[in-house]
């Protein structure tokens, strides 16, 4: 039970868990589809979600986000005069009752779409589904490699192993010629721990580096036993692609050895939390980097603020107001923008599938690239992301954007070329 | 009341009074057409929701039954079989997506892999009874979560593991059972088979050794059982109706997730055995409803699945306090109550 819970926790890869927060002000009016201020009334639109609310934690704030902007589309016109009946359900952590609700979705109640999903075992458990019924899936948070290797599901987030990715880039960026020898620490879980390494130590290794991968058992953590580990190897940086809970003694135990100014400290996004700096201490002001996966909340930029007036309007007061809310809003705009654009009488699965394969280019200030579905084997759009430091006791972001160079990536970046995403 | 073990133990020694073989004949033929009816209509009418709740429910009927077999007729504590289950989905996975075998052949070697290790989980039962032969089919189970947890399912991929660098591969199903109505009715004559083989164990040799060992080791040593033999035995064929759950599971789903198989499913598993009905046919249906078909009616009618926990929890209370023969035994006792009030003292039909 306790890795489940270090599993939940680890959902946090994928994601910053808390906005730099809350100091965005709502913009004055949520703006949602037509904008025009009249009730849906016609035949509902179904659409599903799948995020897991009970189990070792609540992982559902994208499906929450998802909801409050179908209600506020539903209060501005629906789609076309059709409102969606947003159907989130939760799958317990439970692939089996996952697989259930999957077919209860899609089968039963016809959805046309699932949107906002956020769950560790959706993406495994439903893959065959997904693909035989051909629905498209525009979820919210992937973290499994399963979210990021399917043809019919669509993560608006990037994922632990382009975090990591881009978390060592950074660090290489920043000290040229310096980082060449890195370590990655990750927790033991299937189709997340290892896989998330990968990336980093692939990239270093193609610049004339070396990189080795450390995983342990999330149930039995020995923080010292790990960081002498990762010294042996003479590393030059240091990934710690653990959720927060672990990363923090994990710090600890290097702080013991004073190896701060020894070589360099980073994560992924799941280190991205406001507490964090006040976790690990003033010792390491200044000497570790965070990635993050969108934008800060307090970007200030229109449809961040649109984001916010959404969940304040529609959405209830306990609903977090995280990267994964910003994850759902964006997976809920870009279903409704491309249902706008449909006949209303003729959304039907396949049409809608149809109509979501054929995004080949939605923008966002939250997003630091254009994001796509397209018609790819797999979908992995957002691998472009901000980076933030360490600093006087917050996470301050750094300013540009870094693209992930993860060789994975590979068949990602010639699919974009023929949709003219990139060069 | 439960006085303790003499009132458990004596089930299948127990005196059993004549009866008309033509009523047992007409009972049997009507048990088959209710059975043959559940097959045919029950996958008709069920929602796809419901369906695949009771494919899972008839892959954990299968592995309530390995747990009643140890209990009821050895009188045996086994706390690893839902690790079991996992071993025989991991094998059943492997040898699919590896050899492309039919799906039958990855379910029977999915079988036979956990048979063997129930054998191993068996082997300090040669020694132990009671509450140290729990803790340490526990310690087994735990090992069994360990060894998941860090290795996962295979999905795929090349080498022993079996681990996908790319796209996930989802099991094959039968070929007649691709979809989930007809997936629910392979799963359902699985069952059978299951119950078959159990039940020629329990009306044969091996029914009346167990019966033996379990009322006295000594005597049924002296009344020449082997001993060691028929207890591995019963371990071994108990791990293999958990392997050949796991592999049917598997193939509902298409894959297992590593974190499903936790050491702690072991324990509800054996409880809700107990709560159930150990020593009735029924107990293991009853066990696989509460384990799947409960939890998924709280979440249809929008109440937290996990309240079904509490419910186990004092359901398990009830059992040993009152019930022995668990929820199977309250049936048949409800059964031959209105019997009597229907049709007199005897229960005939006048």
């Amino acid at each position: 039970m306790r890795w489940k819970t270090a599993l939940c926790t680890l959902a946090a890869m994928s994601f910053a868990a808390i906005m730099s927060g809350g100091q965005a002000q709502a913009a004055e009016n949520a703006k949602c589809g037509l904008s025009n201020g009249k009730a849906a009334a016609g035949d509902p639109i179904i659409i599903g979600g799948i995020v897991s609310v009970t189990g070792p934690d609540n992982f559902s704030s994208s499906g929450l986000a998802a909801a409050a902007y179908f209600k506020c589309l539903n209060a501005n016109g629906g789609i076309n005069g059709r409102p969606v009946k947003y159907l989130m359900q939760d799958d317990a952590w439970n692939p089996e009752q996952s697989s259930q609700l999957a077919a209860k979705l899609i089968r039963d109640q016809g959805a046309v779409a699932l949107v906002g999903n956020m769950s560790f075992v959706d993406c495994g458990a439903n893959q065959g589904i997904y693909e035989k019924e051909d629905i498209m899936v525009i979820a919210g948070v992937g973290v499994p490699r399963d979210c990021f290797f399917q043809k019919n599901y669509a993560p608006t987030n990037a994922g632990p192993r382009v975090s990591n990715t881009k978390a060592i880039m950074d660090l290489a960026a920043t000290y040229p010629g310096k980082i060449k020898r890195i370590v990655c620490i990750a927790p033991n879980i299937p189709n997340v721990g290892e896989w998330s390494c990968t990336g980093a130590v692939s990239w270093i290794k193609k610049q004339g580096g070396d990189g080795k991968i450390i995983t342990f058992d999330p149930g039995s953590l020995d923080a010292t036993s790990l960081v002498l580990e990762a010294m042996a190897f003479k590393p030059d940086a240091v990934s710690v692609g653990t959720p927060k809970g672990m990363a923090v003694p994990i710090f600890a135990a290097a702080e013991e050895q004073g190896l701060a100014d020894k070589l360099h400290w980073t994560g992924p996004a799941s280190l991205y939390n406001l507490d964090f700096p006040r976790a690990i201490g003033k010792y390491w002001d200044g000497k570790v980097t965070v990635d993050m996966e969108l934008k800060a909340a307090d970007a200030n930029t229109p449809d961040m603020n649109n984001w916010l007036a959404v969940m304040d309007q529609y959405g209830q007061k306990s609903d977090p107001r995280d990267t994964f809310s910003q994850a759902g809003y964006l997976a809920a705009r870009v279903t409704a923008e491309t249902l706008l654009k449909m006949d209303p009488a003729k959304i039907d699965r396949k049409s809608v599938t149809a109509a979501l394969r054929s995004v080949k280019r939605f923008e966002s200030d939250i997003l630091c690239a254009p994001w796509y579905v397209g018609d790819g084997p797999r979908h992995n759009a957002n691998h472009t992301g901000p980076v933030a430091q360490v600093k006087d006791g917050k996470l301050l972001p750094k300013g540009q954007c870094i693209d992930a160079q993860d060789p994975e990536l590979d068949d990602v970046r010639a699919y974009e070329k023929t949709i003219g995403i990139s060069n | 009341m439960f006085t303790g073990e003499r009132d458990v133990t004596d089930q299948t020694l127990a005196y059993s009074p004549l009866v008309d073989a033509k009523r047992v004949r007409l009972k049997r033929v009507a048990a088959v057409v209710v059975a043959l009816a559940i097959v045919v209509v029950l996958p008709e009418i069920l929602s796809n929701y419901w369906l695949r709740t009771f494919i899972s429910v008839t892959a954990l009927a299968i592995g309530s039954l390995s747990v009643s077999l140890l209990f009821a007729q050895l009188g045996m504590v086994s706390l690893a079989q839902y690790g079991l289950l996992g071993v025989g989905g991991w094998f059943a996975l492997r040898i699919s997506h590896g050899l492309g075998v039919p799906f039958e052949l990855a379910l029977l070697t999915g079988g036979v892999v956990a048979a063997a290790f129930g054998l191993v989980v068996g082997l300090p039962a040669l020694r132990m009874r009671g509450l140290y032969l729990a803790i340490i089919t526990l310690m087994m189970a735990g090992a069994i979560q360990v060894l998941i947890s860090a290795f996962g399912f295979p999905d795929g991929g090349a080498g022993i593991l079996g681990k996908s660098t790319g796209a996930r591969i989802m099991m094959a199903r039968p070929q007649l059972a691709a979809t989930d109505e007809a997936y629910f009715r392979y799963a359902m004559v699985v069952l059978a088979l299951c119950y078959g083989v159990v039940f020629l164990h329990m009306r044969g040799r091996p029914g009346r050794a167990w019966a033996m060992i379990r009322r006295s080791e000594v005597c049924a040593l002296a009344g020449g059982v082997h001993i060691v033999a028929y207890k591995v035995w019963a371990f071994t064929l108990s791990g293999f109706l958990a392997g050949i759950a796991g592999g049917l599971l598997a193939g509902g789903v298409g894959q297992l997730d590593g974190s499903a198989f936790p050491a702690s499913q072991s324990i509800m598993l054996f409880a809700l055995t107990i709560v159930g009905g150990a020593y009735s046919w029924m107990g293991p249906i009853i066990a696989g409803l509460m384990l799947r078909a409960f939890p998924a009616l709280l979440n249809d009618l929008g109440v937290d699945g996990n309240i079904a926990t509490i419910v186990f929890g004092a359901g398990l209370l009830h059992a040993l306090i009152t019930a022995p023969q668990g929820i199977a035994g309250q049936l048949q006792e409800a059964a031959v109550a209105l019997r009597k009030r229907f049709f007199g003292s005897s229960g005939a039909i006048r």
